[in-house]
Formats: C-alpha cells, structure tokens, sequence
C-alpha cells in the first residue's frame, strides 16, 4: 500500500469516521450563521406571589420573542433533567418553579440551562446559569458502620465472641496447670 | 505551479481513499467480525496494514476503575436503579448486553428476564432481575473473608482474589442474584487486557464467586451500565440516589422521587428486610404483551 | 444403685490383675480379620484421596452441585460428623458429672468417636472449598460477624477440648501399660512412658487429675452445644424456608446426640465382638444407652415435628413449595425414609421389651445413623431445591451426587474408620484404671450393706 503521511491520514480516518458516528447524533444545522438572527436567553430567578421562579427572557436582536416554547433543564450524572417548559409571553419571559427540592452541589447551586424549542429557526438556542437555592447535598454519612454487613463488627459481637472463646481456653490452660503439677509429682 | 496541483490531487486523492478506509474500518469493527476477513488499518508510521478482527479491541466500554483497589467506591454517590416493567418487553437485550461486556460464559446470566407468574388472578410478568445491591445485604454478612463488601456508593462487589468459595454468599441471597465458577472458566483472550478489579469481574478464577456489579467503572465516568444502556425500550433507569435523578438508553432523565411516588414504585420481596437498591414500576398499562399473550391479546386487554 | 449381681465392673470373681490383663490383650497381634479390616479401610480412604486430587485439578464441576444446589453431599458429610462428634460429651461428660457408674467401660470408645468425627469434619470443609488454597484467608480476614467464623473457632475449640478430654483419662492408662513394657515393642513403650507423664497414682497427682477432669466435664458441655448451634446457625441465619427457623439450633443439638449415642453403640457392638469383651461389655450397658437413646429420640420426634407443625398449618408461599416437595413431592422418599427407618421404627425397637435386645439396641442404632445422614440430606437439599426466584425458563432442578462425590464421602468414612481402628489397637479401648477404680467402688457400696 502506498505511504501516507501521518497528519494527512489521521485527518482523513476522521472525515471517514465522522459520517459513521454522525449517524447517532441528532442533525445540527450547518447553515452558515450570519445569515440566521440569533435568539439571546437570559436567565435570572425572582420571586413571584411568595414562590420563586426561574425566569429565561428570550430577545431576537434586542426585541423580545413571543410564544416561543423554552424548556428548562439541569444536567444530572447520566443525562438532562428536563425541569419543565413555558411559552414565552409577549415580553419574552417563559417562566417555571425554581425547584427548590432538586439536590445541588454541596451548597445547594444548581446549574440551570434555558434552550429554545421552537420556533424551528431559533430551536437549538440555549444558555445556562448557576443558581443557588437547591437542596444541599447531605454529608455522606459513615460508609462503614459497625453492622452486621460491613466489615466492622458491632462491638457487643466481639465482645461475646471473645468471652466465650477465652473462657473455653482459660480452662485448658488451667488443665494444662494440672498436667504440669502431674508432671512434677513424678519427680517428688 | 503544475506540482502544487499534483500535490494538491496526490494529497485529495489519499484522504479519500484513506476517509473511505476508515469509515469502512470502523463500519466492520461494529458488525460481527468473521474470522477470515481482515481489516485495514492506520498503524503508527502512518502505514496501512492488515488485521484479522480479533485484534482489534474497541476500548469504548474499558474505563479505568473508578477505585483502584476496588473496594472503597466513589465518595458523594448512591447508585439507584428503577425498572420500569410496563416498558419490558422481555426481549433480553439486557442480558446480552451485560454478558457481551462481562465476557459472560454461555449458561450463565447476571441479569436473567425471569418470568414471574402470576400469583392467583393476576398476569405474569417479564423480570429483569440484576443484582439488587441491598442496603441491608444479606451476602456480606455471611462471607468469613470479607470477599464481598458493600463500598460507599452502595454497590456490592466480591473481590475474587480472596474469595475462598464457600457459597455462603450464594446460599444467602434470596433472590438468586450470584453464580459460581464450578469448573476453570474460559475467558476469551480479550478479558486479560484490562488486569481485574472487583468492578467488572473478569479475568475469572476457578472456585470463586460472581454477579452484576452495577458497571461501577461506567457510572464513575457519566457512562450508563451495559443493561441500561442496552435496553431498546429504555425500561432500565439508572442514576444517583443523592442527585434525586435516574437516566434510561434513551436519555430520558426523570426525577426519581417523583417516579417512584407516581408509578408506585415497589422492591421485590420486601419483607425480606434487605433493603434492595433496585425498584421496579408495576406494568399498569403494559406496552407489550405479557408473557404468554400475543400482541392481539394486549390490545383487547385494553389500555 | 447397682446390685452385687449386675458388676458392671468386669467378671463377677475376677482380680484387678485379670482385668489389666484382659484389657491389655485388646492391644495385641491383630488377626487376619484385623489386618483384612484396615487394609480395605486404608484403600477407600485413599481411592477417596486420588478422587479429591481430581477435584482439586478440575473444580468443583465434576460435582453434581450447581448455582442452584450450592451445597451438597460435602456439607452433609460435615453435618453429619459434626453430629456423631457429640457422643463423647454425653458419656464422658454428662454421665461422668451425673456420676453414672456403668459409664466406665464405654468412656474412651466414645472419646475416640468425638475425635476422630471432628478430624473428618475438618477436612470435609476444606474438601467443599472453592478455594482450598486460601483456607488461611479465613484467619488473616476473618469476619466475626459470618456463621462460618463462628463454626471455626467452635470446631478448634472442641477439637482441641476433645483431645483433652480424650488424654487425661489415658495417663493412668499410660502409666499402667508402661509398667507391664514386657507385652510391648520399644517404640510402643517410649511412647506409652512419654505420654504417661510420670504418673505414680500418688494422691497429689491423682488430685490434679481429678480437678482437670471436672472443669473439663464442665467446659466441654457447652462447648459442644456451641458446634452443634453454630452449625444450625449456618443454615439459620440465611432467610431460606426450612432453615430460617427458630429451634435450629436446639434441633440439631437433640439430633447430634440421637445420632451420637447410635454411634456409641454400634461401636460398642463392634468392639465387643472383635476384642471379645462380653464381661465388660454387657447387655445392661447396651440396654442403658438404648433407653437413654429412646429418650433423645421421642426429643427428637418431637423437635421434627415443631418444625414442620407451624408452617403446615399456615404455609406461607415461600413454604408452599418446600413443604409439598418433601411430603408428597421430589424429596418424598427420602423424608418418609427418614422418619419411618430413622425415627419411628428405631424408637419402637427400643421402647418395646421384647424388642430391646442387644440385636435389637444394635439394629436401631445402625438405622439411625442411616436415617440421621438422610435427615440432614432432607435439612439441605430440599430448600435449596425452591428458591425465592423463579428459575430462567429452561432451567431444571436436580441434584443427584456424582460418582467423585460418593467416593469422598466414602473415603471420609473409611477414614473415620481407619483411624478409629488404629486408636484401639494403640490405647487401650476401655479404660482399665476406671473399671479397676469402679470395682473399687462396687465393692466398698457392698461392703456398706
């Protein structure tokens, strides 16, 4: 087979590669972006009637987007945690609970992200934030207690065990005793 | 200037031919291989050489241990799996999926599709039945070695270095959960690669004992455990009971408490008091048949 | 209280001196039927041997066991020798602290039988091991909280509590076949000097004797109840049905002495035939233990039958299956064998005068261990045969031992055999200082009268 150089052939096994992968990839659109105006979340939090509320306000080159549909997630170990979707209204606000009960990082931040759904030609849009107001994460508590399952033993087992195991042999020592007194009788 | 155009359809002409190679390559990686079809590809030095399939290991499903001496797990997580068996439809596809990554030997499955009969009136059901890594486990109590130990994500591992084969362990779960190397086992070559840690269980030693671990290796990297991520119909969730979150193969992510509350969630034999890490969703509107009934049979039986 | 006419102490008119001297000629020449005896004892063991080295080289799978059966004939045989290990603590111990007389004659032969149980016992464990090569896991990972941790530490105590037990009373012994050297080879005669520990009989040596003896009586009481529970907590403490049950421990208790006192007296018959001791040996003594055997097997009726009273009347589902395999199901024959030639029929012949003959006291022990050996076949098998889970769908249950399996366990027994045999042929299988020390006793009762 005919040399190759290394970068070009790496290069090339990619390109190769690439539509092979792409095949389990959701389509992106490749359309060049100048040509595409850009939809702009922004995401605060605000207290609304005495509940608190994650608000993404969507702007299409300054000017608020109505009735578009944003959904609001948090990512998790394994995947997105869709927290639920709102239609913007006509100020570009789509609104839902904060989920206050959601466990964060260990202060309790979440990271919210905010994508748009539709329209089709600002679908894909997205921003995230880092908010504080989740649930905090529990210290982990003792990963190996004393219990019957772990590898420490409850401490009230030890102690029968040892108990019953040094009274059984406390006695054969004192047997022994008696041997040696045996032993020494013969000598007398 | 007429080199620069041969250069330039030299250079076109080979990442062509080597961007069709590599896709071809990777396409007979992912198929079966036949044993007389070799394969090019790209070794080091930039030549294209041949290879018969069998030396090519795909390292997608070999992330290192998460813990290296395989006993202590990943701080901050609590493994959780629901199994959602409206969505099962017994298709099996978990179980080759595990014993394909475990390099499980035929006869002999980590997470079986039992079918569970139908007590009195009711219907049966299909059954995936994983290791259900107890809280409250009654293997670990048992073994004389601490062979098998709970770690701190709550997974239950056996660390097949000190296992002295007493079957305790397996005489003790109730659910039928292990197995045990009665004879040399016949690893395939390729399970040597990776050196053994209780995280994945192979290479195998004679006289020990085994069973699914929960893919720990995976889930310490964001990766789904085989069955998981296996399962066609997304009936297999799996997450971090400390992030409230459990994802399925399709990317569904839900919030566990919420699941587990709407759907009823339920753990097999409860009142064993073991304290199962693994719930299970009651097939209330099955989407497929239930063992034994055709599809015919579903349909009438009305949802 | 014994009458002049039944001495249970030797001939009626004989001397102290014929007594040393009849009991001495058990450890002569043996004879041909001796010789024939170990010879075939000594090929079992070791064609048992060669199968385990088979094991050994190809694993567990040339065993019949499975993932479902998980345990097998091993751990019967274990159980099993477990049980019969409980002889010597009855009749040395309890007889001796009861202050039974007509013990004496029967002491060491039931000492021996402890013993040489427990040393087969051990092996049989090692022999059900995965992994024999890491046995010493056991005590550098021990976990205090596993059954198993619990057995070892239960089964080294007894063990080394029986030799105890086995060797205090064998000084006197020792000392007695020092001092008649002329019948014996040199090598016997160094180590009957060594292990008689310089014993004189002085009262001082004979007082340290004594002590030692009775906290030995004393210990080895619980701690042969403690073998017996810790082995029941083995299956007890898992959540199978027919294991998880709350008198386990004290089931296996009652059954280890009903199969331990049969042991006795098969050993006893045995021993009296080959060594021709029907003066010391006598009826009165098979008739005792037989009744003493009745006795612990009504106990033991009735322990089988609250095993089984409680979940037949309200049967649970996981009971459903176990209960309908051994009363009418798969295991069927095995059980009803058990209680009919193992419980019902033993009891009978020896509860029914006409029937509690020596012939008759022998015939009922020998079908007991036969029936105690299915017992705890029926204690294992059959729960392992219904587990919790469904099975996956082409899966059949079945559990019949392989060829490997029946020759260990034979070679466990012919071992068990073997060393018992050569036991008696180097000390002396009825204890002659005891029965002279009894004859001591009879005559001072009578003089009294």
């Amino acid at each position: 087979m005919k040399l190759v150089r290394l970068d070009l052939g790496l290069l090339a096994i990619l390109f190769g590669l690439a539509p092979a992968l792409a095949a389990d990839m959701p389509d992106t659109s490749t359309a060049p972006a100048a040509t595409r105006p850009s939809a702009v979340i922004t995401l605060a939090t605000k207290v609304e009637d005495g509940q608190k509320e994650i608000f993404a306000t969507v702007t299409v080159n300054g000017k608020p987007l109505e009735n578009a549909n944003v959904s609001f997630s948090a990512p998790r170990t394994f995947g997105k945690l869709i927290l639920g979707t709102d239609q913007t209204l006509d100020d570009g606000t789509a609104a839902i609970a904060f989920p206050s009960d959601l466990p964060g990082d260990a202060e309790g931040n979440l990271n919210i992200s905010a994508e748009i759904l539709s329209p089709a030609a600002y679908a894909g849009a997205h921003n995230e934030a880092r908010m504080s107001g989740g649930k905090t994460r529990t210290p982990a508590g003792d990963a190996y207690p004393r219990a019957l399952w772990s590898p420490n033993a409850p401490r009230g087992l030890i102690a029968v065990i040892v108990l019953l195991v040094a009274g059984a042999w406390g006695s054969y020592l004192f047997v022994l005793f008696q041997l040696r007194a045996i032993r020494k009788g013969a000598d007398s | 200037m007429a080199n620069d155009r041969r250069d330039f359809l030299k250079r076109g002409l080979m990442t062509a031919t080597a961007a069709v190679a590599g896709a071809s390559a990777f396409k007979a990686i992912q198929a079966a291989a036949k044993p007389n079809v070799s394969l090019p590809v790209l070794m080091p030095g930039g030549m294209i050489g041949h290879v018969s399939p069998s030396a090519i290991s795909s390292h997608t499903h070999m992330p290192p241990a998460a813990d290296p001496t395989g006993r202590n797990g990943v701080p901050g997580r609590r493994w959780i799996m629901v199994i959602d068996l409206a969505k099962c439809d017994g298709c099996g596809k978990c179980t080759e999926a595990c014993g394909k990554a475990h390099f499980i030997p035929p006869g002999r499955q980590w997470i079986p599709v039992l079918v569970m009969p139908g007590e009195g009136l009711s219907a049966p059901e299909y059954f995936p039945r994983p290791c259900f890594h107890c809280d409250n486990p009654p293997c670990t109590k048992v073994c004389p070695v601490n062979a098998t130990y709970k770690t701190q994500d709550g997974t239950v591992l056996i660390d097949n270095e000190r296992c002295i084969g007493c079957r305790f362990c397996i005489a003790a779960c109730p659910y039928g959960a292990r197995s045990f190397n009665w004879g040399p086992p016949e690893d395939p070559p390729e399970a040597a690669k990776r050196g053994y840690s209780p995280e994945w269980g192979y290479p195998r030693r004679i006289g020990t004992v085994e069973k699914c671990d929960f893919c720990p290796d995976h889930a310490a990297m964001g990766m789904l455990p085989h069955c998981s991520s296996g399962c066609p119909m997304g009936a297999i969730y799996f997450g971090d009971q400390n992030e409230d979150a459990v994802t399925n193969s399709g990317g569904e992510t839900l919030r566990l408490s919420k699941l587990l509350r709407d759907r009823s969630a339920y753990r097999h034999l409860e009142n064993l008091g073991t304290e199962p890490r693994v719930y299970y969703l009651p097939p209330a509107n099955r989407q497929y048949p239930a063992p034994g009934e055709t599809k015919a049979d579903a349909k009438k039986g009305g949802a | 209280m014994s009458s002049p006419a039944f001495n249970s102490h030797g001939p009626l008119a004989s001397t102290d001196a014929q007594v040393t001297d009849d009991l001495i000629a058990t450890l002569g020449r043996p004879s041909l039927f001796h010789k024939t005896w170990v010879i075939s004892l000594a090929l079992v063991a070791l064609w048992g041997a060669v199968c385990y080295l088979y094991q050994v080289k190809n694993g567990l799978a040339v065993t019949a066991m499975n993932d479902y059966f998980c345990w097998g004939v091993y751990i019967i045989n274990f159980v099993f020798f477990i049980g019969i290990s409980m002889a010597g603590t009855l009749i040395s111990a309890m007889l001796r602290l009861t202050g039974a007389e007509w013990r004496r004659p029967i002491t060491r032969m039931a000492e021996g039988i402890t013993l040489f149980a427990l040393m087969i016992a051990g092996p049989m464990i090692i022999i059900d091991m995965g992994r024999p090569d890491r046995f010493l896991h056991v005590l550098l990972y021990g976990r205090l909280q596993s059954p198993i941790l619990w057995d070892v530490l239960s089964l080294t105590t007894y063990m080394a509590g029986s030799t105890i037990y086995l060797y205090l009373p064998l000084i006197p012994d020792m000392a007695i076949l020092r001092d008649h050297s002329t019948n014996f080879s040199p090598w016997r005669r160094r180590l009957y000097t060594i292990l008689a520990l310089g014993w004189k009989g002085s009262p001082a040596q004979h007082h340290a004797l004594e002590r030692a003896l009775s906290v030995m009586a004393v210990v080895i009481i619980p701690v042969a109840v403690s073998i017996h529970t810790v082995t029941a907590w083995i299956f007890g403490m898992t959540l199978r049905p027919g294991w998880h049950s709350t008198i386990i421990g004290p089931d296996f208790v009652v059954g280890a002495l009903y199969s331990g006192i049969a042991a006795v007296i098969v050993a006893m018959a045995i021993f009296r035939k080959a060594f021709h001791l029907e003066d010391y040996l006598k009826l009165e003594h098979f008739k005792k233990l037989g009744l003493l055997l009745l006795a612990v097997g009504i106990a033991y009726l009735y322990f089988t039958v609250n095993n089984f009273a409680g979940s037949t009347y309200v049967t649970g589902t996981e009971e459903r299956s176990l209960l309908q395999s051994i009363f009418g199901g798969t295991y069927a024959i095995q059980f009803w064998t058990m209680v009919i030639v193992g419980l019902l029929v033993p009891c009978l012949l020896l509860a029914l005068p006409w029937t509690r003959t020596l012939a008759g006291i022998v015939f009922a022990s020998v079908l007991i261990n036969i029936g105690m050996w299915l017992m705890r076949f029926i204690i294992i098998v059959p729960t392992l045969s219904v587990p919790f889970m469904p099975t996956p769908v082409g899966k059949h249950l079945a559990y019949v031992p392989t060829f490997v399996e029946w020759s260990i366990t034979f070679g466990g027994f012919a071992a068990f055999g073997l060393l018992y045999t050569l036991f008696s042929k180097v000390f002396p299988i009825i204890s002659i200082w005891e029965i002279i020390e009894g004859r001591a006793v009879a005559a001072a009762v009578e003089r009294k009268h």
